[in-house]
């Protein structure tokens, strides 16, 4: 299959499926990609702001019947887009990941109440269409390096470069969308500053129209339109600075700790669209993001890069960390059916997997860690625990997850 | 805001989304919705103007009404600039075009110049309706009327017929006698670019002067012969030039009018002659054209004591001094004719248009500094401005004469210039910065304050300080010529010389200063845009 058809067959069954909020938005995805479904787009977006509109302020997603009938309007474009599979392009671009930020050696050393702090040293490339999640403790240098990314901040030692982007700092600059922790307080409702801003970076007459209602359809902003700064919670102020962003398509886009004040919801929808947009095969973009929240950064995330201390422990594809491990992590909560154990305690574990079958077993207070040899499954470890008939509340197969990291200093 | 916004037409709101979405740099500068309010302002302002109580006797001050429009004036200037500096496209990293940064210039410039327009709107409209209390006809009968039994109303040192007076007591109060050799003369005599040194009044002050030098009996200057010497020359001019002016108030247009030549109203010469012949003659005051009189003066003020015509006259037989107070009449049609002639500083006096274009000019630039940088640098660079003068006036007072041969002023201007120019050569080097400093950024606003004006600056120091016109010294040839050849026909064409030559540098220093402007509204405008993006858009150290 093609990457055009898999598209197309994943939107069938989207559409098919329960979640009506993502069908619409990714009918809209796909008719935006795809100059020969561009006469979709309009009624895509329709479908999307009735949708948005539909929604009661901070209501949970459409379900019933009126999500049903939303989902039939998905499904009615999907069929004209499976229709027209035959006649769509794959784009030529498409797959192809160019280098937008490159450095190599560089440092950042800081000096503050006679603590030395130093960053990096860094060798690093981002690439578009590909996420990158910084994640580390807290003081361990993720902002420092957004910024140093962003061009907010410059280096001590080594060199960084903006293949595509020129020398020129204000043309590198035109290239870079920053969000900063906490967003600064804008002017002017959402409206007028997402045209705003989409005109000055060239989106003008009707493209401007289009790509604003695009991204404020497509970022569930429609009710919010006219609301101003004031107007707005924090979780929706960051969705607003998402979309003043991502309406003018800047090559790299730079988040710092985006999701630390959403709830899970928010956090799922946020990075579910980060995904999308980054996977854009006409415009892609890079993403760099730094984030508490490891698992949620991992499963969105191309490449990972751990710090601790300023240093890079891991730097590379999130799929490849730990690849060539001799044990598997595991993080394990248990309770007697009874719930005369409280807390469980390791000694249960121990029996349940028989000796010779893990390395250690830490307690950490809150949970039990496993370490096994690598040949020890997850589904092994479940088997040993259902057969000593425990009951499991919070199971986690670390063993490809930077989380190990924070472990292991621990 | 809603309620501004409840304001707008639909059709400026429909432009405001094209402007926003088309010309996002045009629209930042919101002069659509900036010449909106001002039409909605200056409309207010009309009204106000129209209903405001103008009557011949109680009106107000125009020039005042400029004053206290000017609060709101500056109240709108700084809402203005509030929503100007709420969005610019450098700040988002927006796309560059330095043609269009020098429509955003002007049009700023020209938004801050048409802000102008509602104190002056005010002071034109209220000019206008005192300016037609009367037609020009009926207000010239009036202060001809006035004027005509002037001699009534003198309330000074009392009726005076010349005659009457010794002839010592008001020889000396001369200024107030001007006499000339003919009409033109009498006609110009205000005049400064015609008014000859040795105009017929000022030879008699010149004999005056001298008579009364030796006409003191108990001083040891005291010469007889002297006195009836001068005297005979004064008495000669007395009699064979008649033309003279005789100072007796301050009511008649013309005393106003001595600095300004296109009086409409006619020339009281005639009724000063009238005056004259009068009181010579001891006429008996005519009573209607009294009355007439005094009921003028009470149009024009209700201040003035109800006195009946025998009052006044009475006060004339009995050489008193006139009680009718009639200033606050004459001030008021002083005020009206002013009025008539829109003759107001604000609106005639070349320094007001000069200040008021640098202001504007001034402002236009502060904002587009304040709209591209860091508000840090912006307001260090304020305080700095504030300071630098008290440093270099300190400087200047510590080294003037002792550790520099020069007064402390020349000092004082020497560093502003040096200053600027190391602050413009200091541009050259803002390329190499690989990070953003906050010292260097103030710098740079400091030397695109100074470069419009460098030039100017530069041509005023090469002309007052190094004469490279040779003015001065073509002054002093011309006043050694004077001391040695009087006024020869040398002197004259020296002085002719000077004239041409000081026209000359005003000329060119017009030049220099509006090509200064011009120069930077066009050039060099784009160059510091360009400076100040690059400045915002290197990484910081910290």
């Amino acid at each position: 299959m093609t990457p055009i058809e898999l598209r197309i067959e994943e939107l069938v069954a989207l559409t098919s499926g329960n979640d009506v909020s993502l069908a619409t938005r990714r009918v809209m995805d796909i008719c935006d990609d795809h100059p020969e479904l561009h006469d979709l787009r309009a009624e895509a977006m329709r479908l999307r702001a009735d949708y948005n509109m539909s929604r009661e302020l901070g209501a949970a997603e459409l379900g019933g019947e009126q999500g049903a009938a939303f989902a039939e309007r998905a499904r009615a474009i999907a069929g004209i887009i499976q229709q027209r599979a035959a006649g769509i392009a794959d784009h030529a671009g498409n797959g192809v990941r160019h280098v937008v930020f490159q450095c190599a050696q560089l440092t950042k050393s800081f000096s503050a109440g006679g603590h030395r702090f130093q960053l990096g040293p860094f060798d690093l490339e981002l690439r578009t269409g590909e996420i990158t999640g910084v994640v580390g403790e807290n003081g361990n240098g993720k902002t420092t390096l957004l910024r140093q990314i962003a061009g907010l901040l410059d280096q001590t030692s080594g060199a960084k470069a903006y293949p595509g982007a020129g020398e020129d700092p204000y043309a590198i600059r035109q290239t870079i969308a920053w969000i900063p922790q906490r967003s600064t307080r804008w002017h002017g409702t959402l409206m007028q500053n997402l045209r705003f801003i989409a005109a000055v970076h060239g989106i003008t007459g009707q493209d401007n129209t289009d790509r604003v209602n695009y991204t404020l359809h497509r970022l569930g902003l429609t009710r919010f339109q006219d609301l101003t700064w004031k107007q707005l919670s924090s979780g929706y102020k960051l969705r607003f600075e998402l979309a003043k962003m991502v309406v003018w398509r800047p090559r790299i886009l730079v988040l710092d700790e985006p999701i630390a004040n959403l709830d899970l919801q928010a956090q799922q929808l946020f990075l579910q669209d980060l995904k999308h947009l980054v996977a854009s095969p006409i415009n892609p973009i890079t993403v760099i993001l730094s984030s508490q929240q490891l698992h949620e950064i991992e499963a969105i995330a191309d490449n990972i890069i751990f710090l601790k201390n300023g240093k890079p422990v891991f730097s590379g594809a999130a799929a490849s960390f730990d690849h060539d491990r001799n044990t598997n992590v595991f993080e394990i909560k248990l309770q007697s059916p009874d719930g005369s154990w409280g807390t469980f305690a390791p000694a249960q574990l121990e029996q349940a997997l028989g000796h010779g079958n893990f390395h250690h077993i830490d307690d950490t207070g809150l949970i039990l860690r496993l370490t096994t040899p690598r040949h020890i499954t997850a589904r092994e470890v479940l088997k040993a625990i259902s057969q000593a008939d425990l009951e499991v509340s919070y199971f986690r197969d670390i063993s490809t997850s930077t989380r190990k990291l924070f472990h292991q200093d621990t | 805001m809603n309620l501004l916004r409840k304001l707008i037409p639909d059709f400026l709101k429909r432009l405001d989304l094209d402007l926003q979405r088309d010309h996002p740099r045009l629209w930042s500068t919101r002069i659509h919705y900036h010449l909106w309010f001002l039409l909605l302002i200056n409309a207010l302002v009309l009204l106000f103007g129209v209903i405001i109580r103008v009557e011949p006797h109680k009106f107000p001050d125009p020039e005042g009404l400029f004053g206290y429009m000017m609060m709101p004036t500056v109240i709108y200037f700084a809402f203005w600039v509030y929503k100007v500096v709420l969005f610019t496209v450098e700040r988002r990293f927006g796309i560059r075009k330095p043609y269009a940064e020098v429509w955003e210039f002007l049009i700023h410039l020209v938004s801050i110049a048409l802000i102008m327009t509602i104190p002056y709107n005010l002071m034109l409209t209220v000019s206008y309706r005192i300016g037609h209390l009367t037609t020009d006809a009926e207000f010239v009968h009036e202060v001809d009327a006035l004027n005509d039994q002037a001699y009534l109303f003198i309330n000074g040192n009392g009726y005076a017929f010349e005659d009457d007076i010794p002839y010592e007591y008001y020889r000396t109060t001369s200024s107030s006698h001007h006499y000339f050799r003919n009409l033109d003369e009498y006609i110009n005599r205000d005049r400064v670019d015609t008014r000859d040194e040795r105009v017929l009044h000022v030879i008699y002050e010149e004999y005056l002067s001298s008579y009364n030098e030796v006409a003191d009996p108990s001083e040891s200057d005291h010469d007889p012969e002297a006195m009836r010497f001068y005297r005979a020359k004064l008495d000669s001019i007395e009699q064979h030039f008649p033309f003279y002016f005789v100072d007796h108030g301050t009511f008649t247009p013309r005393s106003y009018n001595n600095y300004y030549t296109q009086l409409p109203f006619r020339n009281d010469s005639l009724l000063e002659l009238d005056y004259a012949a009068r009181m010579r003659a001891d006429t008996p005051p005519d009573r209607e054209r009294l009355a007439e009189a005094l009921a003028i003066a009470h149009k024009y003020s209700d201040e003035i004591p109800t006195l009946t015509v025998n009052d006044v006259i009475g006060d004339y037989v009995h050489r008193k001094n006139s009680t009718a107070q009639m200033g606050e009449a004459t001030n008021q049609i002083w005020r009206v004719w002013r009025a008539k002639n829109y003759n107001y500083d604000l609106l005639t006096e070349e320094a007001v248009f000069y200040a008021l274009v640098i202001t504007c000019f001034m402002l236009a630039l502060l904002l587009s500094v304040f709209k591209n940088i860091h508000w840090q640098p912006f307001l260090i660079t304020l305080v700095t401005s504030a300071l630098l003068p008290a440093v270099i006036l300190i400087f200047a007072l510590l080294t003037e004469d002792d550790l520099i041969p020069l007064d402390d002023g020349i000092i004082m201007m020497y560093n502003y210039y040096w200053i600027a120019i190391f602050l413009i050569i200091m541009l050259a080097f803002v390329h190499q910065l690989k990070t953003y400093r906050t010292a260097r950024t103030v710098m740079v606003v400091l030397a695109n304050v100074a470069v419009p004006f460098i030039a100017l600056f530069t041509f005023m120091i090469l002309h007052d300080r190094w004469d490279i016109f040779g003015l001065d010294a073509l002054q002093a040839k011309l006043y050694d010529l004077q001391n040695t050849a009087g006024l020869s026909r040398a002197t004259q064409e020296l002085q002719l010389q000077v004239d041409a030559l000081q026209e000359t540098i005003q000329r060119i220093t017009q030049y220099v200063l509006w090509g200064g402007l011009i120069l930077y509204i066009l050039v060099l405008h784009p160059l510091f845009r360009n400076i100040y993006t690059r400045l915002m858009a290197l990484p910081e150290r910290k």
